[in-house]
């Protein structure tokens, strides 16, 4: 491995004993900076291809001063210390713009979530109901099971009706600091007769 | 002049390599921080306030997922097809820490999807896009009837809405139509002066 030396070239040295320690020097810098950066010899020298951080020390802080805006990969804390992207603004204040790791449902192939910044994670779709004779309420369940709290939930019934309003909603309790499941209930037009679909979106600190 | 890594080699004297050393010296500095528009992408130069760090940073589009593994995220750029078009978009990638014990599923680490390119800010179909490959449209508006998504969509994965208004103390109804692949219809007894808040997702 060729390590980059500060110290080259030595006052004491004569220049010519000088050409290898200047040798591994241009290497070390090609090396380290072909890392993530297009090679310093090829087309479109210094563009990034990749963009890798490494992440940073929980117990370090660095300062982001005025004109600047950084970006950085800390350990969450959360949810096995995960990883995830940070922006910190000037002045100090930063907050995880990535929140989970995105996937496909696919054991509920309408249903699906994102995250948003700031450990928000989105829940949208489509899910079937239907209030049978005698079911008082139909219960909703989260995928991922990762909510902490629901922040705004909204069902709105789909179709061509003008007599149908959304089902009312309430938030069962948190099991083991988690809040998996939401109950609707019927609401004008939802009723026995008239099974059907809502969209949805759902709103989750996680 | 091209920055060479292997100067100075064999027996030639550094004396004689004084140009190729200097040419070394002076590619790295300008490749380092190259200038246009008088801007420095992608590092601010050598020799001058703050620098190294990053004033513009350009990606180089990649043919394919780069890999890499390791408890660090990557970000990178690759072609994205959407309804509109293929375009490079912007991925990230975060290190892998599925499955854990509320949600057991093996899903890896792939990378996500992150932007899309163009937002509409001044409506009256609003539009921003969500991690994932996913774009959000919203607005308000205050007649029933279709409101087309611009730019299309692939598919609309789901749409909402809500009347802002009640009639006799009472509200409105509601009904949302996925009507095709671009266009939701708003279905309601309103009647009089009303307003109904919308929002749908969908893939790019």
């Amino acid at each position: 491995m060729t390590f980059y030396d500060t110290g080259v070239p030595n006052v004491k040295d004569i220049f010519a004993s000088s050409q290898d320690p200047f040798l591994k020097n241009f290497k070390a810098i090609y090396d380290a900076f072909a890392v993530n950066h297009i090679a310093l010899d090829k087309t479109n020298a210094g563009n990034h291809f990749n963009a890798q951080m490494v992440e940073f020390p929980n117990d370090a802080k660095f300062t982001t001063n005025v004109g600047e805006i950084s970006l950085f990969c800390k350990n969450s804390g959360s949810f096995n210390n995960m990883d995830q992207l940070y922006l910190q603004y000037q002045g100090g204040n930063f907050f995880p713009l990535t929140t989970y790791q995105i996937y496909t449902l696919k054991s509920v192939p309408d249903r699906f979530f994102t995250c948003l910044p700031g450990k928000v994670l989105c829940y949208f779709g489509i899910v079937d109901i239907n209030f049978a004779q005698g079911v008082q309420f139909l219960t909703f369940s989260l995928f991922p099971k990762v909510a902490r709290s629901i922040i705004s939930l909204n069902f709105i019934p789909l179709g061509t009706s003008t007599t149908q309003f959304p089902p009312l909603t309430t938030i069962t309790v948190p099991e083991g600091g988690i809040i998996s499941k939401i109950n609707l209930f019927p609401s004008g037009g939802l009723g026995s007769s008239n099974p059907t679909k809502l969209g949805y979106i759902i709103l989750a600190n996680i | 002049m091209t920055y060479n890594p292997k100067i100075p080699v064999g027996n030639n004297s550094p004396a004689n390599q004084a140009s190729a050393i200097q040419t070394d010296f002076s590619q790295f500095a300008s490749i380092f921080s190259s200038t246009s528009g008088g801007a420095n992408y992608n590092h601010r130069a050598i020799n001058s306030d703050n620098q190294g760090k990053h004033e513009s940073v350009i990606f180089q589009n990649q043919a394919g997922t780069p890999f890499f593994n390791g408890r660090y995220i990557s970000i990178f750029s690759k072609n994205s097809a959407s309804k509109a078009s293929t375009e490079p978009q912007l991925f990230y990638k975060l290190p892998v820490f599925l499955p854990i014990p509320q949600d057991t599923n093996k899903a890896g680490n792939s990378a996500i999807l992150w932007t899309y390119n163009k937002v509409n800010t001044v409506g009256p179909v609003y539009q921003s896009f969500l991690m994932g490959g996913y774009l959000l449209y919203f607005g308000q508006v205050s007649a029933l009837g279709d409101i087309t998504l611009t730019p299309s969509p692939t598919k609309i994965i789901m749409a909402i809405a809500y009347p802002n208004n009640l009639s006799g103390g009472q509200p409105f109804s509601v009904n949302v139509n996925i009507k095709n692949t671009n266009t939701i219809t708003i279905f309601s007894n309103a009647s009089g002066a009303f307003t109904f808040t919308w929002m749908a997702i969908a893939n790019a």
